[in-house]
């Protein structure tokens, strides 16, 4: 005997089984038709940021400029895609995820990373681009500064392996603050340390702090050094540093380094330098408090939005007999690793961010003097035609933390950070990052 | 009878690794597998790109020698200074939240604020605090104290005791919250015959709660001694990156950089087996410690 309520809830439960089944596969049915008839997927291309534009972040000029690139090139490639992911701009937490990235075979299409050792620390992964290269003709020709996105450092021309291909040219200069000069009765920017030092005891009487220094990483260490060893040392020597054959404890890195530090025992820079970050320190140059700045061609830009007519800018002072050249370098790389599936698009990429109409923005939204030689030789702002007379001088040596193992590199800002912390000696930060040196890059 | 008996015996000797082989799989991919591959690799030279060449005890013989890893280690063992503090601290903490003391609401919610934080957020807030012209010194000026401002992050002296009191500010939150469910399991008669036997509260807290909360006193000491040796990488890059120099490297956070800095994984992992052994040893002497005071 069977009770009718029962029987009217199984019926109930059964029909609301059945409607739900219908209306999942006629869901289902709907999504298929519709992405059947959709035409057909787009190409992406993805771009990783590290070097130059890691600091592209939101409302930069660095933006602004990809962002641009980026929109040109989807219009002129119709069904192509640019994602574009910005890598940390920490030096060590970039490598990390570059690493992991060709560990997992888990890489981008196209790879923008410091020049030099940046780039060449993984050029066992990234494909040589040689044949695309003669593929174009006056490709090669067109650029300068080469070399940081070759494997030893040396294009030979073009016949060495490249494996990067360059943005623009960087090194550093003395961004100064013309009305602070003034206040402290400066006439003229420094050339030498013996007149910086004299500089900073007038400002310092003033109550200006003299140079904006942010050391947490190591890095302003490293860039005065850089330009410091350029009165010392010549390119040769640079690349016999770079294959182990100049020590980094040699006399020359030494004096330069040495001379570095007695800028701080002369209270040349802010009493908490060695714990401000780098991306910090050009905020005290920007809000008129401190005088000067020893920083990259790529924050021009930044710095004139700040200070306008009140900007001066010159080589940096050097402490060495030689003040004829000055440490640079390619601003930043183009790479294709060697796992990317879109190896002629990627190169399409590339041929477009070097061509005139990039390039002509590179100055103008980035800083640097643009590796296009017909771009630099149209330049009319007076700092940028002064960066790129300095930055294009046959003679310059190249830049101390992209000649060197990109992990023996990452290991002298931490020494350089402690020498100027006053922890130890720079003689014995050199001697440390030496010893490590064996270990990291045998 | 006895066939199907058997049969039955039979059949039930593969049913009980039936139901343990999804809890062996799990433990053996994501337990057994990276710990044996990690005893492999440290006795490697690899950078994570090439295949790993073997070179025996060579990454245990350089590991012995680098004042780098002493120093980590050094640090550690200063970060663990506040492992007594937050275990000792919360529980009395704990204790008075449990009790109700007056205004024992806002305290529950104030001490348990800061491990609602991400510890990116703490170290990040710690690093800013402490800068030289930053809201610590700032005050300490205001409040005519300014012979006690420092550069606080500018040496290992004065950034790892920084360093411990951030830890200890993140922690102790979470840790009230355990010693309070554990207090929660106690019978309150177990108090009540205490205090009317005359017993003060802090007799009633070291005397009854503390003898049957050893096991929930184990968990607080393992978890912060974890933290102390192996949690500390995001608290040493936010707050000081490791600086000075190396000066405040913390063990894991040397295994980072040496690993993924500088391509020396196999290193690495040699590095990664000793401070695995340490925490070994640190975690079973605990518990032998604390479970032989039960008994």
């Amino acid at each position: 005997m069977h009770l009718p309520m029962h029987n009217t809830t199984r019926r109930r439960a059964s029909a609301v089984i059945a409607t739900a089944i219908v209306c999942v596969a006629a869901g289902l049915a709907l999504v298929s038709a519709s992405s059947s008839s959709a035409s057909p997927r787009a190409t992406t291309l993805n771009v990783w940021l590290a070097g130059l534009l890691s600091y592209a972040t939101p409302g930069s000029h660095y933006e602004q400029w990809y962002k641009e690139q980026v929109t040109a090139f989807e219009a002129a490639n119709a069904g192509v895609t640019v994602n574009i992911q910005l890598l940390p701009s920490d030096n060590a937490l970039a490598a990390a995820k570059l690493h992991a990235a060709f560990t997992s075979g888990n890489v981008p299409d196209v790879l923008m990373t410091f020049a030099g050792a940046y780039t060449t620390a993984y050029a066992s992964e990234l494909q040589p681009l040689n044949s695309y290269i003669n593929a174009t003709p006056g490709f090669y020709q067109s650029l300068s500064n080469w070399d940081g996105g070759c494997v030893g450092l040396n294009c030979q021309g073009g016949k060495g392996v490249v494996v990067g291909v360059p943005l623009g040219s960087a090194g550093n200069f003395l961004y100064y603050n013309k009305a602070l000069f003034a206040k402290a009765g400066i006439k003229s920017p420094p050339t030498t340390y013996k007149q910086l030092i004299a500089d900073c005891g007038l400002l310092n009487q003033h109550g200006i702090i003299p140079i904006s220094y942010g050391d947490q990483e190591g890095y302003s260490s490293v860039n005065w050094l850089s330009q410091n060893m350029a009165s010392y040392l010549n390119a040769d020597q640079v690349r016999q540093l770079a294959v182990g054959k100049l020590k980094l404890t040699a006399p020359p890195i030494v004096a330069s380094l040495n001379a570095v530090l007695s800028l701080r025992d002369s209270k040349c820079m802010q009493p908490d330098a060695s714990t401000t970050k780098q991306a910090d320190e050009i905020s005290g140059f920007q809000a008129g408090k401190t005088a000067m700045l020893g920083l990259y061609t790529s924050v021009l830009p930044i710095v004139k939005k700040s200070l306008g007519s009140k900007l001066g800018m010159v080589k940096e002072p050097v402490s060495g007999p030689i003040n004829t050249r000055i440490a640079s370098a390619s601003a930043s790389e183009w790479s294709i690793p060697k796992g990317s599936s879109q190896k002629d698009l990627a190169w399409q990429w590339i041929k477009y961010v070097s061509g005139a109409k990039a390039q002509a923005t590179v100055a103008p939204l980035i800083g640097d003097p643009p590796a296009l030689r017909s771009a630099a030789a149209a330049l009319q702002d007076p700092f940028l035609r002064l960066q790129t007379k300095w930055t294009t001088n046959p003679t310059n040596i190249g830049i101390i933390d992209v000649n060197i193992p990109n992990g023996v590199a990452l290991y002298l800002y931490k020494e350089l950070n402690l020498a100027f912390s006053g922890k130890i000696t720079g003689t014995q930060a050199l001697a440390a990052s030496q010893a490590a040196w064996k270990r990291i890059s045998p | 009878m006895l066939a199907q008996h058997r049969q039955t015996r039979h059949a039930e000797r593969f049913i009980g690794p039936l139901f343990a082989l999804p809890a062996v799989a799990l433990v053996g991919t994501f337990i057994a597998y990276p710990l044996g591959s990690l005893v492999y690799h440290s006795f490697t030279r690899w950078d994570g790109l090439r295949s790993p060449v073997w070179i025996g005890l060579h990454n245990y013989r350089t590991l012995f020698s680098d004042p780098l890893f002493g120093t980590a280690l050094r640090n550690n063992l200063l970060f663990a200074i506040s492992v007594p503090i937050v275990v000792c601290g919360s529980l009395v903490l704990a204790y008075l939240i449990h009790e109700e003391v007056f205004g024992w609401r806002v305290f529950r919610s104030l001490f348990f604020l800061p491990a609602v934080f991400s510890i990116v957020v703490v170290g990040i807030l710690t690093n800013v605090t402490l800068q030289d012209n930053g809201p610590l010194n700032t005050v300490l000026r205001w409040v005519g104290l300014g012979f006690l401002t420092s550069n606080w992050l500018a040496s290992a002296s004065g950034a790892i005791p920084m360093i411990t009191v951030a830890v200890i500010w993140a922690n102790f939150g979470y840790t009230v919250l355990i010693y309070l469910a554990g207090m929660s399991t106690i019978d309150p008669q177990l108090a009540e015959a205490a205090r009317v036997d005359g017993a003060g509260p802090w007799r009633i807290l070291f005397r009854v709660y503390v003898p049957n909360m050893r096991r929930v006193l184990e968990l607080a000491l393992v978890i912060n001694t974890i933290v102390a040796f192996a949690s500390m990488l995001t608290y040493v890059y936010t707050i000081t990156a490791g600086g000075p120099g190396f000066s405040t490297f913390s063990t894991e956070y040397l295994i980072y950089s040496t690993a993924f800095t500088f391509d020396q994984l196999g290193y690495a992992s040699a590095m990664g087996v000793i401070l695995t052994l340490i925490l070994l040893a640190f975690g079973i002497l605990q518990i032998r410690v604390l479970t032989r005071g039960a008994e």
